[in-house]
């Protein structure tokens, strides 16, 4: 070995085995944990008004054994940047509408706790995903730039991209819907 | 010209006043604000040398930068640099779209880097140019390569060198 890439290898080593980024990992894991289907649904905090004109009446991130086959292949292979390491199925609901719109996300990482995720047949759109705490992970639509200013954003709620009739299908940021709190489920709760 | 890319065409040219803010700006993709630009490419003129030609023609090209790239920016901002550095995505569709299991959008990284001037942004092997009537010029100076579908399942393009696409300033849901 060079004495360069010793030095690298050191760096990478001591990076690694910090509590930090130990601690971050295993709250990565614990929300999607390797090999293991889950299930997280949006919760409520208690002081939020209930609103009955939301657009979103549901949301549901779930993880099935395709997704869990999914991220044990893109783990056995060499990892970028942009390498996917969470598959994830979003299921969201729609006021009025009769049934749940699907989207398979693929989630590469973006900070120690935190994902980004994309709709593969629809390049553009994205969300954010943050592992809060063990039992709750936060997703988001957009976000705060460092001026303060709001820049909202989107991701596709199906494959159709521009080609669906009336325009594109998708879940974008809006007054109650560019972040939601969610917390581990029962499968029942993702169905 | 297929319906979808007909109506996204005269809706872009509806709403062409609620972007102009971002047409006609100081400088071309002026700081932390998001602007989308869509459009086609520019045929050849009567007699002009012949230019590279994608395998499957292009119907659309979409210039994006959303909260993800002004997110990017915000935190790799480099307080010491002389030049003004942006990210762009380019995401392309092309004439198959859906046929064949075909991708239906081709795109280059999330973040793509580009140096600009006042009226020009560089990316190394594309340019994107401000014009006078407020349209920008996206002219391929090395050809570009853009890819499609999942991460397992993907394919990859290329906008040869020399092709160039006039886009115009639309509204953000254009770039949806």
């Amino acid at each position: 070995m060079r004495p360069t890439s010793l030095v690298a290898a050191l760096v990478i080593l001591a990076a690694v085995t910090t509590p930090g980024f130990a601690a971050a990992q295993s709250l990565l894991n614990d929300a999607f944990p390797p090999g293991h289907p889950s299930c997280h649904v949006r919760i409520f905090d208690r002081t939020e008004p209930t609103r009955k004109d939301r657009r979103i009446t549901s949301i549901a991130l779930e993880r099935l054994a395709h997704d869990v086959a999914a991220e044990r292949k893109w783990a056995a292979r060499e990892q970028f940047d942009d390498t996917p390491v969470v598959s994830v199925t979003l299921r969201v609901r729609l006021r009025g509408e009769p049934i749940s719109h699907l989207a398979r996300l693929e989630c590469s990482k973006s900070g120690d706790r935190s994902l980004v995720c994309t709709t593969p047949a629809c390049a553009g759109g994205e969300i954010r995903m943050n592992v809060e705490t063990q039992d709750r992970i936060s997703v988001s639509i957009g976000g705060t730039l460092k001026n303060g200013r709001f820049v909202g954003h989107h991701i596709h709620l199906d494959e159709s991209c521009e080609g669906r009739r009336g325009g594109a299908l998708v879940l974008e940021s809006g007054d109650d819907n560019r972040r939601f709190d969610m917390a581990p489920a029962p499968r029942e709760a993702c169905r | 010209m297929s319906t979808p890319v007909t109506a996204l065409v005269i809706a872009a040219a509806l709403m062409l006043p609620a972007a102009s803010a971002w047409g006609q700006s100081e400088l071309l993709f002026p700081a932390e604000t998001e602007g989308c630009y869509v459009g086609a490419e520019i045929p050849p003129a009567v007699g002009a040398a012949a230019k590279g030609k994608p395998a499957v023609a292009v119907t659309a090209v979409r210039l994006e930068r959303g909260y993800p790239q002004l997110a990017h920016e915000g935190a790799h901002a480099r307080p010491a640099a002389d030049d003004r550095v942006i990210n762009l995505r380019v995401i392309v569709t092309f004439a198959d779209v859906g046929k064949k299991g075909a991708p239906k959008r081709y795109a280059n990284g999330r973040n793509d880097l580009l140096r600009c001037s006042a009226d020009a942004c560089d990316a190394g092997n594309y340019k994107v140019e401000r014009q006078a009537d407020g349209t920008v010029l996206l002219r391929i100076t090395g050809g570009l390569n853009v890819g499609g579908g999942s991460y397992r399942d993907n394919a990859n393009r290329q906008l040869p060198d020399r092709q160039v696409y006039r886009l115009t300033a639309s509204p953000m849901s254009a770039c949806r």
